[in-house]
């Protein structure tokens, strides 16, 4: 017997690829334990995702028992921003990272991008975008992993070059899903759709966006004890079952420069994430309150950029007010880490680089 | 020539493969359960544990 690689990723597809309509809640709650059982088999554990179901069967540590933590052993996901990777060391999976931003900021955006980076790292994704249709989003991260070199220009509109977009497309389908709008947004379905992609799928990092796209009326309280009740469920759930968690929340003004205080309605929402960010426009408001706020000069190194990434609380490693500059380029929607910076995320083979004087024979 | 299509034969050789795994991963008392996994359950564990032998395979390199 034996089953090609690719054999296992369409096998997986078939099986993968059901109706939600067709999962009752007891039929999901039979696989989890099934799983569960399994994950705890020794010599079985990776086979059956062990490290998706986190044993709790203790009430405290002795403080002789708590080793400090071996970060190579942290699996962490890099944005590909650098400044955001040197800081942060990466995004680690069992955390939930709130991604904020004014509308037109970059935010969906960039996640999409993070989403192509986690793929050429060898993680799967999955994006729920609330706002954008599937097509939409897939046109966007076809860019982004294309880069500039593969795209052509029609009128004002950017496409990616038909040999290339085959390319990628089979690339991407193994390592991005994009959730089905017409499941619907209530919480409930929502939350079983991501124990679906997490336990069936094994993906390792969710792009949620974003907040105000949710249906939370089936969970009880005010709006804004909705919405700090979901983000507490979801902390639990990265935990839980060992995937990072983008979630976009949008802020409470349109406008003006965004602070932490100003994401959703309750410092509960920030305070239950592990990371903040903040994605911003480098623009003239940018400028005047940056400046008002931080007594940076006329010349501040973010000045330089089109767009500012604001790391707003790390619990982790405890950073705060940092800011990572890039520049965001039309035709690929890439955020680049430098001008003209191209990077080539593996579903093309590298090409050659000659160095200068590089004899040719 | 070119490549196999996946068909309802194949598909029975991977849960046939699932099985026999289970047995050499000493899952043996878990294998009278999956006998017993229908409809939705069985296709999700199906996916689930491909799923783990291309991440297992990916490991590998």
């Amino acid at each position: 017997m034996s089953i090609t690689r690719d054999e296992y990723f369409r096998l997986r597809e078939i099986y993968a690829n059901m109706n939600p309509n067709d999962i009752t809640d007891a039929e999901m709650k039979e696989f989890i334990q099934y799983s569960e059982m399994l994950s705890r088999v020794p010599g079985a554990s990776v086979l059956f995702g062990g490290d998706q179901f986190r044993q709790v069967n203790r009430m405290f540590y002795r403080i002789d028992e708590i080793e400090a933590v071996d970060r190579s052993k942290l699996v962490t996901v890099k944005s590909g921003i650098t400044a955001i990777d040197g800081r942060l060391h990466g995004f680690i999976k069992g955390e939930l990272t709130i991604v904020s931003g004014t509308n037109g900021s970059g935010k969906s955006t960039w996640l999409s991008q993070v989403a192509v980076e986690a793929a050429a790292q060898g993680f799967t994704s999955v994006i729920f975008s609330g706002e954008l249709p599937a097509p939409r989003v897939k046109e966007w991260l076809m860019l982004q992993a294309a880069g500039p070199d593969h795209i052509v220009r029609d009128g004002w509109s950017f496409h990616v070059e038909s040999g290339a977009a085959k390319q990628i497309t089979e690339w991407m389908r193994k390592k991005i899903f994009i959730y089905n709008n017409e499941n619907g947004t209530e919480i409930g379905r929502v939350l079983k759709a991501l124990e679906y992609f997490a336990l069936v799928l094994g993906v390792d990092v969710i792009v949620l966006d974003n907040l105000m796209s949710m249906d939370l009326r089936s969970i009880t309280g005010d709006k804004y004890e909705r919405q700090a009740e979901l983000t507490l469920r979801l902390s639990e759930f990265a935990k839980k079952r060992n995937v990072h968690i983008f979630f976009v929340c949008h802020p409470r003004k349109a406008m003006g420069f965004l602070r932490k205080d100003d994401i959703s309605g309750t410092a509960d929402i920030t305070n239950a994430a592990d990371n903040v960010l903040i994605v911003h426009r480098v623009n003239n408001d940018f400028k005047s309150r940056t400046k008002e706020f931080f007594k940076w000069g006329d010349d501040a190194e973010m000045y330089r950029y089109s767009n500012a990434i604001e790391v707003c609380k790390n619990r982790d490693l405890g950073v705060q007010d940092a800011f990572a500059g890039t520049y965001f380029e039309e035709c690929s929607k890439r955020f680049l880490n430098a001008a003209g910076e191209a990077k080539h995320y593996g579903w093309e083979p590298e090409k050659e680089e000659w160095n200068d004087g590089t004899p040719f024979d | 020539m070119g490549r196999r299509l996946i068909d309802v034969s194949l598909m029975e050789e991977a849960e046939r493969y699932a099985e026999e795994r289970m047995q050499r991963e000493d899952c043996r008392l878990f294998v009278a359960k999956y006998a017993e996994l229908k409809g939705s359950v069985r296709r999700m564990f199906i996916a689930r544990y491909l799923n783990g032998m291309l991440y297992e395979q990916s490991e590998q390199g």
